[in-house]
């Protein structure tokens, strides 16, 4: 009997325990007392003809509290070099009704603009449809998709880029120039040999630059690295940073410590890999500096002392 | 007891085990994928291209009569999302004393993996105002210098207005230490929302504090003052 009594205790305590574990383990986590949102995908590309239409789907999450949503299209502009966009927030903007027939939204339940409700940790689908009109000027147009929550009286907006190209025959022309390629002319060798490289598109689609940057030393063997896929966007330039193991960004750099000698690059790339190869060089010369003055104060320190000594030397005879 | 206990574990995994799938379609396509995290080649033929970007929600590029589609960067596969968040909604200062400072803080962060580079803009609606339209300005600093597009030290107690100092990940320069503070931008006066947090490469889980800051002087009228700071996170294109 007492046997019993005790199986069925170890038996409570077993399912209490595996229920705390389950409690923890399986429930949702919980949210944070805060606004929390996301978006995807960041970004869309589209080249599409006047007058036909697509459909893109965003999914948008609120990760934060119960709160109203909405979501709206806006134009944007290049902010700076670096890729940043001025999304033009503003209702006042010229002529809003311009870009209004482009897009809707294809769920009757949300309409641009509009509050709709939205709970701690909902994910919604906002299918996207986008139709330039038949008569829209074959250029590239940029906007920004806004997905905003309030919730007493506080806003927080996260933003996809779409980045539209309208083409009656898809093979847009575009157009580049190599703003700036340089690098320091004089380096002291065991240095860092750092690249700069400025990218205008001349044109009016935007394109991504397809190439790499050479670097030839005196001695020792040619090193490539390769120029990272960035959009520039029409009429703007771009700081083109370079890209390694095929998704990080870094400085376009000798990857190696220079040493003595010329060191020649040779930025070349093409828009999107096709067409035109636009190029610049620049030299730097690497000197050592650094290692003449080391070797010098050394000399230097050694004569002073060795002077120094004898006088002692002499005073003392 | 325990066969209840193993079907109840079945259940939870089973329930909870649900797998994501994306959708992109057209009238002529409809192409259904999960969230892949790794991946063959890239499929194509005579009629169409798909190139995918592994790790989002709807990634790819398709092609059908006069269009063509491509979503991510097809050069990131990180599976990081693109995520912003504030850590809190309101700002009460409280009952404020002449010439004594308050101040509140709130974290913003940023996930930006899936996007490469990202900024985060903020912007009020108009300078802190009661029901009465009396306002706080914005602050002018100790030297009469900061806007909101420069920074300047704001430290004496008889300096006063409302402004905002950041420190943490990608942050701008100009906030030099925690004494430098700007104003808000005000969307009132027409001026553009300034950058708060940016970069230019991928991160997760970037975290930055914005310290509010107001002091009013022995005349401010009473009264419940208040705006409304708007935060937008964008992806760099």
């Amino acid at each position: 009997m007492t046997k019993q009594i005790q199986n069925s205790k170890f038996k409570i305590i077993i399912l209490f325990g595996y229920l705390v574990i389950w409690l923890f383990v399986y429930l949702p986590s919980a949210y944070a007392q805060d606004l929390s949102l996301s978006i995807s995908p960041p970004i869309v590309e589209i080249m599409i003809m006047p007058g036909k239409q697509t459909e893109q789907t965003f999914s948008i999450i609120n990760e934060g509290l119960d709160g109203y949503a909405s979501v709206k299209v806006v134009p944007f502009t290049p902010e700076d070099e670096e890729g940043s966009v001025n999304v033009i927030d503003n209702p006042n903007f010229p002529d809003p009704a311009r870009y209004e027939n482009w897009f809707a939204l294809t769920d009757p339940s949300v309409k641009f603009g509009d509050k709709f409700f939205i709970k701690q940790g909902e994910k919604k689908n906002i299918k996207l449809r986008i139709s330039p009109p038949a008569d829209t000027r074959e250029k590239d147009y940029y906007f920004t998709l806004l997905y905003e929550v309030n919730n007493q009286g506080t806003t927080a907006k996260i933003g996809a880029n779409l980045l539209i190209s309208v083409s009656k025959d898809g093979k847009p022309y575009k157009k580049a120039r190599i703003v700036e390629f340089s690098a320091p002319k004089l380096i002291d060798s065991l240095g860092k040999l750092n690249y700069t490289l400025r990218i205008e598109n001349t044109g009016q689609y935007f394109f991504k630059p397809t190439g790499t940057i050479g670097i030839n030393p005196l001695f020792g063997r040619k090193e490539i690295i390769k120029i990272a896929p960035v959009n520039i966007i029409s009429a703007a330039t771009r700081r083109v940073p370079c890209i390694k193991e095929e998704e990080l960004l870094i400085q376009c750099a000798y990857d190696k410590r220079v040493l003595i000698g010329f060191y020649k690059a040779t930025a070349s790339f093409t828009t999107d890999g096709e067409g035109k190869e636009f190029f610049a060089q620049a030299t730097t010369i690497a000197l050592p500096f650094s290692i003449v003055f080391a070797i010098t104060s050394v000399f230097l320190a050694y004569f002073l002392i060795n002077k120094k000594s004898t006088r002692e030397v002499d005073l003392a005879g | 007891m325990f066969l209840i206990v193993f079907v109840f574990t079945f259940f939870s995994l089973a329930i909870t085990g649900a797998v994501a799938q994306g959708v992109i379609e057209s009238p002529n396509y409809r192409i259904q994928f999960p969230n892949l995290n790794s991946g063959a080649g890239i499929p194509s033929s005579t009629n169409f291209a798909l190139d995918s970007t592994l790790g989002q929600t709807g990634p790819g590029q398709f092609s059908s009569a006069g269009y063509l589609v491509k979503s991510g960067f097809q050069y990131i596969h990180s599976i990081i999302p693109f995520s912003f968040a504030i850590s809190k909604i309101a700002i009460p200062f409280g009952t404020l004393t002449p010439q004594t400072p308050a101040t509140d803080t709130s974290t913003l962060t940023v996930s930006s993996g899936g996007a490469k580079g990202y900024q985060v803009t903020a912007r009020e609606n108009h300078p802190l105002q009661n029901n009465a339209s009396d306002t706080i300005p914005d602050t002018l600093c100790d030297a009469g210098t900061c806007s909101q597009t420069a920074a300047a030290v704001w430290s004496q107690n008889t300096t006063y207005g409302f402004g905002y100092n950041m420190s943490g990940n990608d942050i701008p320069a100009a906030f030099t230490d925690a004494t430098y503070f700007k104003q808000f931008a005000d969307a009132s006066s027409a001026e553009s929302a300034q950058i708060v947090m940016s970069s230019a490469n991928v991160g997760r889980a970037r975290q930055s504090t914005i310290k509010y800051k107001v002091n009013v002087s022995t005349v401010q009228p009473a009264g419940t003052y208040k705006n409304i700071i708007t935060f937008t996170a964008t992806p760099s294109y």
